[in-house]
């Protein structure tokens, strides 16, 4: 046993009381002191003053009683392990107490000196094999970002060398190649996409568990972000014959509130999205209207849509349909449940736009036109 | 009449090399530096056009690198495109802060990469900032 105990005694009826401390001083070894307190208010500020190593517990008080004493001491003290003692012999009142967290349930009138020390003692004991394991737990979880963030960012390079030197001989900068070899190497480049894409997910993954995207939000011209997202999707556009425009009254809209890179994060998961799902031939509108306080801004592609049993499902974290890897440029499904975080972080909202009559999928975003009441109810 | 002059920093030979094959495909002449250290000596040596820089270096990371150029009058002109690995939402803000022209993931679509840095070096403000996060 470690240093002397002190254990706090929650019990209004000083005969009760007595004779608790005298069992737990016949039937315990190592108790340092016993203090008692009368009432709930009393319990919680000397349990707010700490150094209590565990609570046996009353639950009739004069200022509180039955199961929300316990709820109100271990709520405010989870770390502090709690036994009840109590009048009253009833198995459901003891099955609640333990599911509300309370460590065992001890009858006055029936317990003996040795059960109450071994229901304290070993109350004690499950309380620290409790927060080993949680604290287990989580140095497991944070392992586990630190891990994916880790293999994440030493893939990329080895893979951009593979890109590097791939992308060398297929646009024939070191010799000339015949239409068989270039066939393969155009196989070998998108699955070296994908696996980037791949490999960006891991991270994501990573950092959307342990809350390091940060978002910082500023004024910003949505349209100067379309403008340049699209630009960057025009060669991928092109290469597929798709056409991509842009339909916006740039006089009417109201900048917005928003962290751009994030928000070009998103822009850039659908257009990404909308290419891929869009065969040559069609084509992609982005548009950006005012919407109250916020700016609307929607993606609409000609593509093959998204199956009605799937439109709610979307968002969802690993969510891909089927047929999403036939064009060997899916990632692992972790997108648009990325965009949903990013854009409702940033006060915004992100839907599918359901008009079923319409061909293709359009995907809609809003960004608010006020600046947040303050920038942390992003985080 | 001499060619434009790109200094590439990147700790990782074989993809140091796919770069400077590239970037020489493309017409442009190529230095190179392995650490954070060289990469500000050969920068001041070389005097380059424009650097491609990496940040996970050996010898000071591309963070350092990118201080010790601002901090030199010599250097603090010379446009900068970053090309990292590293998470963008954990280190963009912070390379951002530097004024740089670019900023890619590993591994760049070569369009988008001699893009950002043609741009780069044509001196246009880089409206490339906010994309730089893009999964791409």
């Amino acid at each position: 046993m470690t240093a002397a105990l002190n254990l706090l005694l929650v019990e209004d009826s000083p005969s009760d009381a007595r004779l608790l401390e005298a069992y737990l001083e016949e039937g315990m070894l190592g108790v340092g002191s016993i203090e008692r307190e009368g009432t709930l208010g009393g319990a919680l500020a000397r349990l707010g003053r700490g150094h209590v190593d565990a609570v046996l517990l009353d639950l009739g008080l004069p200022d509180s009683s039955g199961l929300d004493t316990i709820r109100q001491v271990v709520t405010s003290n989870p770390e502090v392990p709690v036994v009840i003692v109590s009048g009253l012999s009833d198995e459901s009142v003891a099955e609640e107490a333990v599911a509300l967290g309370a460590q065992d349930y001890v009858l006055k009138n029936a317990v003996t000196p040795k059960d109450l020390a071994r229901a304290v003692t070993y109350a004690i004991r499950r309380q620290d094999v409790i927060e080993e394991t949680e604290r287990a737990k989580s140095d497991q979880l944070e392992a586990k970002d630190r891990f994916l963030s880790h293999v994440s960012h030493e893939l990329r390079t080895p893979l951009a060398a593979v890109h590097q030197f791939v992308s060398l001989v297929a646009d024939e900068s070191v010799g000339p190649l015949g239409d068989e070899q270039r066939k393969c190497l155009l196989v070998a480049m998108r699955n070296i996409r994908q696996l980037a894409l791949m490999i960006g997910d891991l991270l994501v993954m990573g950092r959307m568990s342990s809350g390091v995207v940060e978002i910082r939000a500023e004024r910003t011209r949505v349209l100067d972000l379309i403008g340049e997202c699209v630009s960057t999707f025009q060669p991928l556009a092109s290469d597929n014959d798709i056409n991509i425009s842009i339909d916006v009254d740039a006089l009417a809209l109201p900048e917005v509130w928003c962290d751009p890179l994030r928000t070009a994060e998103v822009l850039n998961n659908l257009l990404d999205n909308a290419i891929k799902f869009t065969p040559g031939g069609g084509s992609i509108a982005v548009r950006a209207i005012p919407d109250e306080e916020s700016v609307r801004v929607a993606v609409r592609d000609t593509g093959r849509g998204v199956q009605l049993e799937n439109r709610q499902r979307v968002f969802e974290q690993y969510f891909r349909e089927a047929g999403d890897g036939d064009s060997g440029r899916g990632g692992l499904g972790l997108g648009l449940f990325v965009c949903r975080e990013l854009i409702e972080r940033q006060g915004g909202r992100i839907w599918l736009d359901t008009d079923s009559s319409a061909r293709g999928s359009c995907f809609e975003f809003t960004l608010p036109t006020i600046e947040p009441a303050h920038s942390e109810a992003a985080r | 009449m001499t060619n434009t002059k790109i200094l590439v920093v990147e700790d990782d030979d074989d993809l140091r090399q796919g770069l400077a094959l590239r970037l020489t495909a493309s017409g442009y002449d190529v230095v190179l530096a392995a650490d954070g250290l060289s990469a500000v000596s050969a920068a001041r040596t070389e005097r380059p056009d424009l650097v491609l820089l990496d940040i996970g270096l050996p010898g000071g990371s591309g963070l350092t690198v990118l201080q010790r150029y601002s901090d030199a009058a010599a250097l603090m002109f010379t446009p900068v495109v970053v090309l990292t690995g590293r998470d963008p939402m954990a280190i963009e803000a912070d390379v951002r802060k530097y004024g740089v022209a670019g900023f890619l993931t590993k591994p760049a679509e070569n369009d988008e990469l001699l893009r950002v840095i043609e741009r780069a070096l044509s001196g246009e403000p880089d409206p490339a900032a906010p994309v730089a996060a893009s999964r791409r």
